[in-house]
């Protein structure tokens, strides 16, 4: 009963509080991982699409570098925006290590459909599993750091702020590269011969 | 997919107590940040300081003698900017730039507030330095340790160390009713001779001692025919003076003192 009260009192307590208990006890460190496990398995997931075993692999390193650098956190920062750097850091480095690139088909179909919604240009109405099937391979042709923008912007539904702090990018750039992964998609589509709606 | 999760927390939570991994020291963390920002203002600093040198050496420099050497005022200029200075400034900046990105947070400033940052920093610090004499002695070290560096910038001295070209300064040892003895920058020994024709500007002060300039033309060996004398500082124009000669040519003739 006094351990589940325990449990209950630490869940109130801020990212920034779960820290310092964390930097004192591993095991509080645990509740962190609970509250940002979803996120950053789904982020994972969206920008590799490497089998549920891989990601967990994945996920459990960021964990420990997460875990490892805690005495590196700056407040000025969100706790989130400073796990998605982390995050985003670790992919990129796995990738390079293993000189492999994110595999297709990496979105759902509802995922897809927020990138796809988010700009006037490429926004229209899907009604074939085939036409989306298509636009996938659109978006997993352009590059991974555009890819990972949209992801950011439109699935994950970070603010421009956000995706500033997780890409250690200046705020124009970021909308820079926004615009230019659409862009980016709807060339694709063109050239593809896209034209299914 | 909880019990997935679940599982991946006590995994890791098992991990960083089997394994014994610990956090990353503090020290490392501050280390690295405190050197970003060091490198930033060391670097800002060097580049601030070759400001000074760059602007002590233009501040120098006599930029009106396109007219005598019947140059184009533009290009003369160009000839006459310390390139080798300006270049480092501009490498300098660059870099100071790129450190400050590197900072922790630089990344949230955009491009203009980084460039105004710097160029803020090599303004003030360079025009301070220049001010408290810091560019002129820097200048006049790199003079006595580069042997080359007279060649590569040009200096004042440089600039009037051409008596092929007709700029020829140094001290005077002597002067006589139409000759001055004179000791150029190098320490060879000219006899400058000078007429009704040559203007001496108003604060040249032709005595023993004094160190002037002279434009005009090599005649022969060690001997130079001036058609204006100038004292070391500055161009010797008094304000009234400066009006006279922009209304006549005569202006300004004859008019140093002579003892």
């Amino acid at each position: 009963m006094e351990n589940q009260t325990l449990e209950s009192e630490k869940r109130e307590k801020t990212d920034a509080e779960l820290i310092d208990l964390a930097k004192i006890d591993p095991e509080s460190f645990g509740l962190l991982m609970e509250r940002y496990q979803m996120p950053l398995f789904h982020y994972i997931r969206r920008i590799t699409q490497l089998p549920k075993e891989d990601i967990e692999d994945l996920l459990q390193e960021v964990f420990i570098k997460i875990y490892q650098k805690l005495n590196e956190y700056n407040e000025i920062l969100k706790f989130s925006s400073w796990a998605y750097r982390i995050t985003h850091n670790h992919i990129i480095d796995y990738f390079r290590k293993t000189n492999a690139r994110p595999r297709a088909n990496s979105l759902e179909d509802s995922e897809l459909a927020k990138i796809l919604k988010s700009g006037t240009d490429i926004e229209k109405d899907m009604n074939t599993k085939d036409c989306l099937e298509k636009i996938k391979e659109c978006l997993e042709d352009i590059p991974l750091k555009y890819k990972e923008i949209l992801v950011l912007r439109f699935i994950e539904e970070k603010s421009y702020e956000e995706i500033m702090d997780i890409l250690k990018k200046p705020k124009g750039t970021v909308a820079t590269m926004i615009a230019r992964g659409r862009e980016a998609v709807s060339l694709k589509m063109r050239e593809k011969g896209i034209d299914c709606f | 997919m909880d019990k997935f999760m679940k599982n991946i927390i006590e995994d890791t939570i098992g991990k960083i107590k089997k394994e014994n991994i610990r956090l990353q020291p503090r020290w490392k963390y501050l280390a690295k940040k405190y050197s970003a920002w060091t490198s930033f203002f060391l670097v800002a600093l060097i580049g601030a300081a070759a400001f000074s040198v760059a602007y002590f050496i233009v501040s120098q420099l006599d930029w009106d003698l396109y007219r005598v050497m019947h140059r184009n005022p533009f290009f003369y200029f160009l000839s006459l900017l310390p390139h080798l200075w300006i270049i480092l400034i501009v490498a300098l900046a660059f870099f100071a730039f790129f450190n400050l990105r590197k900072t922790e947070t630089g990344y949230r400033y955009d491009f203009s507030k980084i460039a105004i940052t710097v160029l803020g920093i090599l303004l003030f610090f360079g025009l301070s330095m220049f001010f408290l004499g810091f560019g002129g002695k820097l200048n006049s070290s790199f003079g006595r340790h580069f042997p080359g560096y007279e060649k590569l910038v040009m200096t004042k001295e440089s600039q009037w160390s051409q008596p092929e070209k007709g700029f020829l300064a140094g001290t005077v040892n002597s002067v006589s009713e139409n000759t001055i003895d004179l000791q150029d920058l190098s320490g060879k020994e000219w006899q400058v001779s000078f007429d009704e024709n040559t203007t001496i500007r108003p604060s040249v002060n032709l005595e023993k001692g004094e160190m002037i300039k002279a434009i005009g033309r090599e005649e022969k060996s060690q001997t130079f025919r001036s058609d204006e004398i100038r004292p070391w500082q500055g161009r010797g124009q008094t304000k009234g003076d400066r009006s006279k000669e922009n209304g006549n040519s005569d202006g300004g003739r004859m008019n140093g003192r002579r003892k």
